[in-house]
């Protein structure tokens, strides 16, 4: 506005504080004084009836100029805080994304910006590239490795198949050649025939256990969840493995604490974990007793199967005894050597019981013995199960 | 007399006193093209010698992540034995305390906020290098 074009009343009516400001800032003080001497000069003119226009006017284009500054100051100072409050959002956005694992996101650096606002920007920018970088990178890899897996698993599964086939054969044709000839043949003819079944069969549950494992790390492998006849299948288990519990001069004890005959379950894999356990048992045991010993109990609000086996073996040293489960592990390498075994049995029945729900769990003291117990939740069985079972 | 060459990025001087001093340039953004750019400017002013490297990073403001890598890549170090990184700002300290911590530079690297200490320190191992021999490795 140019000066002069204001009258006293007008100068005089105008809010020249204008927008807030802090008290203390040297410009208002500056607008202040000029407002008091303007309004000195007024009274004055009214007292004295002598006006001093060219006094006024100079005032007056001073106090525009003081006005259009601080205006200047107020809006650079309004721009600052709008700039620091959008950064800061764009922080806060950044870091709630970090928080979240989500590393794509980036805060603006502005330029004129406070060094402690843009430093903090450009650390979490920084953050941010490294860790997506990484991800990338670990997600490749993984992807890389789960197809190996993959691989691996289908290579596994084709080779036991084609392993499989003449070994059955190689066997078979033992067992024929020793019916046929195994009266009439030299001894020494009959114990090469022997050495022959068991190396075969020995490769055969061999390829039988990498195949299931690989099976189970694949997520390959399904139960069959069906009922079944409890005690039918604990005599049967034990039928199996009394000749190895006597082979090793040991003796068996099978205790029954359950009452339920029905089970829903995948009897197969529950066999195989129960006679895993037991020629363990037996193999780590040489005159001594091996219990089987089957009680059912209740245990957050399900019904739980307890399957033990016990033995008065070697027992496992304290530091072995969460090792021994995984694959290929056993107590030590001449553990291998002297009773054989991959030492993928523990494994899988471990395994097995997760997949069932339940858990195989081991105690043991060196010298006295080891203690597995395989707890296997008992499913409920629908209407018409108890029949089926009866029928089949 | 120094001889320099002016990148996108950097001011590259060869001084009388064997140090290199890069001087970066006030530039939107450190991207791997400036890193190569700069790196091979370096070399060509050096005519394939390892050298202390004085890096005046008192002005930068970002660098992008495959230009750290770069910096502290193995092309680097081919031409730089070891580098002062002179800082002045919180920016500066946020950059160079990345570098150290996260690209781990295969060479010598330290930050300085004073120009004087930074050439001290490139001096020392001047020194200690002309006492060792050849420093190649």
């Amino acid at each position: 506005m140019a000066p002069g074009s204001h009258d006293g009343e007008e100068v005089r009516g105008r809010d020249i504080e204008g927008p807030e400001v802090h008290a203390s800032d040297p410009l208002l003080d500056r607008l202040r004084g000029l407002q008091a001497r303007i309004a000195q000069a007024l009274d004055d003119r009214r007292i004295e009836s002598s006006a001093q226009p060219a006094t006024l006017c100079e005032l007056i284009t001073q106090l525009e100029t003081s006005t259009d500054a601080l205006l200047q100051e107020n809006q650079r100072q309004r721009d600052q805080i709008e700039r620091t409050n959008l950064q800061f959002g764009e922080l806060v956005e950044v870091v709630m994304g970090l928080a979240a694992l989500d590393y794509t996101q980036r805060a603006t650096v502005y330029e004129g910006q406070d060094d402690a606002t843009n430093a903090l920007a450009i650390g979490l920018n920084m953050m941010c590239e490294e860790l997506e970088h990484a991800t990338t990178e670990l997600i490749h890899t993984r992807d890389v490795a789960l197809a190996a897996n993959r691989a691996k698993t289908t290579f596994l599964a084709n080779m036991s198949h084609e392993f499989r086939t003449p070994l059955n054969a190689i066997i078979g044709y033992s067992e024929l050649l020793y019916e046929e000839y195994g009266s009439t043949a030299q001894p020494m003819m009959v114990s090469d025939l022997e050495r022959i079944n068991t190396a075969a069969r020995h490769l055969l549950a061999l390829i039988q256990d990498t195949l299931d494992i690989s099976k189970i790390e694949a997520e390959k492998l399904e139960l069959e969840f069906r009922p079944f006849l409890l005690p039918e299948l604990l005599d049967d288990i034990v039928a199996t493995i009394t000749p190895m519990i006597h082979k090793h001069a040991n003796r068996l004890e099978y205790i029954r604490e359950f009452e339920l005959s029905i089970m829903l379950g995948d009897s197969t894999r529950l066999r195989q974990v129960l006679l895993n356990l037991l020629s363990n048992a037996s193999k780590f045991t040489t005159d001594g007793v091996v219990t089987l010993r089957v009680c059912e109990r209740v245990g957050a609000g399900q019904h739980i199967m307890d399957f033990s086996v016990s033995d008065t073996g070697i027992g496992i040293e304290p530091d072995m005894l969460d090792r021994i489960f995984e694959a290929f592990t056993q107590a030590d390498d001449s553990t291998t050597r002297m009773y054989g075994g991959t030492g993928l049995g523990l494994t899988i029945s471990r395994r097995l019981c997760e997949m069932m729900g339940g858990a195989l769990t081991v105690t043991s003291r060196v010298g006295h013995g080891s203690t597995f117990v395989a707890s296997v939740p008992i499913p409920p069985m629908e209407t018409g199960s108890v029949a089926a079972v009866g029928d089949s | 007399m120094s001889q320099v060459i002016e990148t996108r990025t950097e001011l590259i001087s060869l001084d009388d006193d064997e140090i290199v001093r890069c001087k970066v340039k006030q530039t939107e953004e450190h991207r791997l093209a400036d890193a190569i750019e700069n790196v091979r400017a370096t070399a060509a002013l050096v005519g394939g010698r390892r050298v202390f490297l004085l890096l005046d990073a008192r002005t930068a403001t970002k660098i992008d992540r495959e230009a750290r890598e770069y910096y502290t890549g193995p092309e680097n170090a081919k031409v730089v034995r070891a580098t002062a990184m002179l800082i002045g700002s919180s920016v500066g300290r946020i950059i160079g305390n990345f570098i150290l911590r996260v690209n781990h530079p295969p060479f010598p690297f330290r930050l300085f906020s004073d120009e004087e200490s930074a050439n001290s320190w490139l001096r020392d191992l001047m020194a200690a290098s002309d006492d060792d021999g050849p420093w190649e490795s």
